[in-house]
């Protein structure tokens, strides 16, 4: 360890002792990230790699020095914004030292008048948006987990807010970065609407998930705040009819902030189907297992029957099926006046068409009110004996119907299943997958998990669909990685070559490691 | 075929054309016939030229004549989505989808008969319209060819995170990184009414200001440019539409808050700006930030801004040439690049 001991002097000369740590808990606590297959892993019985130390940056000068350190020696680094990543992409799986950003907090500039600022990467998001607000401004980019994550995670994963159909993906609200690439230079790329010869530097380093370099600031479009909102609700016969209205409001140009269509599961689950008795006992104690039921209390019974339920998951998804087809459609328009009229006539038009029932504000407004009650409720369904994750897929809206049944039909006999469609574009929309099962015991569990998300994404690709939306590749989809890419993967590997000549950003994220 | 060229027959290429100086020629109908060009050319280390037609020879550099790589592969309706060669020009695929009832947004005279493929390898930036995007914008998927011979593969979908957008390498960045084959490019339905709205400011920073309110006020215009008139600046914009907005002039004119003027010449002016003859001589000059559109203006004679955003304006000016653009920081990490690309080949 004599080079491991000899690194760590340098780190702390250089950045200071407070902000270079070793010890157990610390290299513990930064030893996963929300990739819910860790938590199975550590059930197993299989201990994560710890990083060999923590370091946290105070700017871009000492963000530069730890990676020229680094790379003198060729030990890896893995970037780290809050990691509430869900993929597996901050996991330091070969070692090496995380570099957190977090001090990287500072909001540079605002520019009211050019609708930009510029924002250090460490910034978490529910401050960067309070201080915008202040401002007058927002950026509009509210992921769930906006309480957890960085503006850097952001950038590096291509992070999608609910509110993405009006102020769209982080990758649209880009003007140009700030980076630090593996020779220590800290290097600014071309602002998007710069003239110039070259590829687009932005779109490359966007969604490089640590690999190409850290993220140190960026330049970002804001808005000012909407002057108006306007809440709409409906329970569609189905979800093509909820589809038909998403696809007609984004062709027509119009762009909602929030079109959000939930299967009949989803639907159920959220509570928003006054036809929902219809589905019958067994579900709704199905829904009070996986939701309320895990707030504490004498649980082991639960637990016996949630495994019951979940061990069977044919079973239970053809349960589903008995409910009743109707799907409800969130909708939030928001902006100056005019605008916000305009797409909610339009909305409403088109809803009635389809043969939706109009439930009023009310589930819009009560889905604002909770957008960020993330659920932390993950750990008591893995103390159940069971697991829950997710996974986005998107598609053209032509294919979202096969595509949605095709995973559905595909990870049906593994896992129970239901979504909701989300995220749309005038040419597509996303579909979140969210599943639950069991095992017999921990190694179980994670075949099956394992044998779930392989189904849903092989079923992905085979409906020409992208494997992730926006919680990135990480280590979740890395198997998948060069089916989706083809031979386009040779331009992944001489990015790699320019900017991370000695290989030691993130190693082995996105594509598996030759060899490996 | 233009003087100077001789026949000839390669292994690797098929059929081409030779001339002195290096100069060569093919012609591609083929996605894979421009991957096995590309790095043809790669090898004896020319220039890359993409072009539709015969041409006189260009030393030290291999045409690639792409007029038999063109056409409509298939348009998907439901979700607006063309998927086409990208030996196709602008004009051509605009009439292709048009047959359709649908349409890629304006397309300019100056870009008419451009092929996509060469667009997306100069980056281009011609078609700045606030309602449909740059013409190399609306990209679901992108297959390219490589200099190292190969094509790649892209999912059709608007959006992705599975790392960065690898398709981007070959968007302004020449042949070095490789050349688009086919693209699916998402398509509007056709407008039913199209006017032309003209409001008078003060100034260039109050027409700007203007069409920054406009922007807010979520108005998107199919195009839009400033120009000088007299000591005034007229904002135009070409408003299109469904016909569910019959006052789109006034609410344009009301809300930028300028005087209206009558449109007049408009429409004619900016198709005579934008004319294929004007083409070559018609190029962004630089771009100005919000509030500095009239100091960057001044001093730069007949200059019009034609791609008006939130945070600053792009001049152009007709009759100039293209800037000779600087090697930037990046231009060092673009050639290692492409050289890393070939390197991984070797
Ligand atoms: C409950 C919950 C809800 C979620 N909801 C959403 C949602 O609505 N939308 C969404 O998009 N995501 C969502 N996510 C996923 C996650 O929050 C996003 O992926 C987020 O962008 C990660 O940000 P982070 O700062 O936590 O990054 P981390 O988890 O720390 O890192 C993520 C990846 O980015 C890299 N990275 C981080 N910072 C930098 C940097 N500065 N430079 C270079 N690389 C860097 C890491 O190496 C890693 O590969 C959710 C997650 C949870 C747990």
């Amino acid at each position: 360890m004599e080079d491991g001991t000899l690194l760590v002097e340098a780190l702390v000369a250089r950045v200071g002792p407070d902000h270079v740590r070793t010890d157990a808990p610390d290299r513990d606590a930064y030893s996963r990230d929300l990739w819910p297959r860790s938590q199975l892993e550590r059930l197993a019985g299989d201990p994560p790699t710890r990083p060999l130390a923590v370091v946290w940056p105070g700017d871009p000068a000492e963000v530069a020095e730890v990676v020229r350190l680094c790379a003198a020696r060729g030990v890896p680094i893995v970037p780290f914004g809050a990691g509430s990543g869900v993929c597996g992409g901050a996991r330091p799986d070969r070692g090496g030292v995380v570099l957190d950003v977090k001090r990287l907090k500072a909001l540079r500039r605002v520019d009211p008048v050019a609708g930009e600022i510029e924002v250090e990467a460490g910034m978490m998001g529910e401050l960067l948006e309070r201080r915008l607000e202040h401002r007058g401004l927002t950026l509009g980019h509210f992921p769930s987990s906006i309480v957890c994550s960085t503006v850097g995670g952001w950038l590096a994963g291509r992070s999608a807010g609910q509110c993405s159909s009006r102020y769209g993906k982080i990758e649209d609200m880009v003007v140009d970065l700030e980076v630090v690439t593996g020779d220590g230079a800290i290097r600014r790329t071309p602002r998007a609407d710069a003239l110039g010869p070259g590829p687009d530097w932005n779109q490359l380093f966007v969604g490089s998930e640590g690999t190409l370099g850290v993220i140190t600031a960026a330049t970002l479009r804001v808005h000012p705040q909407p002057a108006e909102r306007a809440f709409g609700g409906w329970l569609m016969p189905d979800y093509r009819a909820g589809l038909a209205v998403m696809r007609g409001a984004m062709q027509a140009g119009d762009r909602p902030a929030v079109l959000r269509l939930y299967d009949a599961l989803d639907t159920f689950m959220v509570g928003a189907n006054p036809h929902a008795a219809e589905g019958g006992g067994a579900l709704s104690r199905l829904k009070g297992l996986l939701s309320a039921g895990h707030d504490g209390g004498p649980s082991r019974l639960k637990h016996a029957v949630l495994r019951a339920v979940l061990g069977s998951p044919a079973l239970t998804n053809a349960a589903v099926r008995a409910l009743p087809a109707r799907c409800l459609l969130i909708t939030v328009c928001e902006g100056e006046a005019d605008e916000v009229a305009a797409a909610h006539a339009r909305l409403e038009r088109l809803a009635a068409t389809a043969g939706g029932q109009p439930l009023g504000e009310g589930p819009g407004r009560t889905w604002l009110a909770h957008r960020h009650d993330v659920s932390f409720k993950q750990s008591k369904i893995y103390e159940a004996g069971c697991f829950v994750d997710t996974f986005e897929v998107a598609t053209t809206w032509a294919r979202l119907p096969a595509l949605y049944e095709g995973v559905r039909r595909a990870v049906g006999p593994h896992v129970l299943v239901m979504a909701h469609f989300s995220h749309a574009y005038p040419g597509g929309c996303s579909i979140y997958f969210t599943f639950a099962g069991t095992g017999a015991d921990a190694v179980a569990m994670r075949r099956t998990y394992d044998a779930a998300w392989r189904a849903g994404l092989d079923t992905a690709q085979a409906h020409g669909a992208v494997i992730a939306h926006h919680h990135g590749a990480g280590l979740s989809r890395r198997a998948h990685m060069p089916a989706a890419h083809g031979e386009a993967r040779r331009w992944f590997d001489a990015l790699k070559a320019t900017f991370d000549p000695a290989g030691i950003f993130n190693p082995g994220k996105l594509f598996a490691e030759e060899g490996a | 075929m233009t003087d100077g060229w001789t026949p000839h027959h390669d292994g690797a290429v098929g059929d081409l054309w030779t001339a002195p100086q290096g100069a060569a020629r093919v012609e591609v109908a083929e996605p894979v016939a421009v991957a096995r060009a590309l790095a043809w050319a790669a090898d004896r280390g020319l220039q890359v030229q993409v072009v539709r037609g015969p041409r006189a020879p260009t030393p030290r550099a291999l045409q690639l004549d792409v007029a038999p790589l063109s056409g409509l592969v298939a348009v998907d309706e439901i979700s607006r989505v063309a998927h086409l060669r990208a030996g196709t020009t602008w004009a051509e695929a605009e009439a292709l989808v048009a047959a359709r009832g649908l349409t890629l947004g304006p397309v300019p005279g100056c870009v008419a008969d451009t092929p996509i493929m060469a667009s997306f390898a100069q980056g281009d930036r011609r078609r700045p319209s606030p309602a449909y995007g740059h013409l190399t914008d609306g990209v679901l998927a992108l297959r390219a060819a490589l200099p190292t011979g190969v094509l790649t593969r892209s999912a059709v979908a608007p959006r992705r995170a599975t790392g960065p957008d690898l398709a981007r390498c070959v968007v302004g960045a020449g042949a070095a990184l490789g050349l688009a084959v086919d693209v699916h490019l998402q398509v509007w339905a056709r407008p039913t009414t199209t006017v032309v709205a003209a409001v008078r400011f003060g100034g260039w920073d109050a027409a700007h200001d203007g069409a920054a309110v406009a922007l807010g006020e979520g108005l998107r215009p199919a195009w839009w440019c400033a120009r000088r008139r007299g000591r005034a600046v007229e904002l135009l914009a070409g408003l299109w539409g469904d016909g569910t907005e019959p006052d789109a002039v006034r609410r344009f004119v009301e809300v930028t808050g300028g005087d209206e003027a009558p449109p007049e010449d408009a429409q004619a002016w900016r198709d005579a700006r934008l004319d294929p003859a004007a083409a070559e001589a018609w190029w962004p000059q630089v771009v100005a930030p919000r509030g500095g559109l009239a100091a960057a203006a001044k001093g730069r004679r007949g200059v019009e801004a034609w791609d008006l955003r939130q945070a600053g304006a792009t001049l152009y000016a007709p009759g100039a040439a293209a800037p000779p653009f600087e090697r930037d920081a990046w231009a060092a990490s673009s050639d290692r690049l492409a050289h890393a690309l070939r390197a991984e080949e070797a």
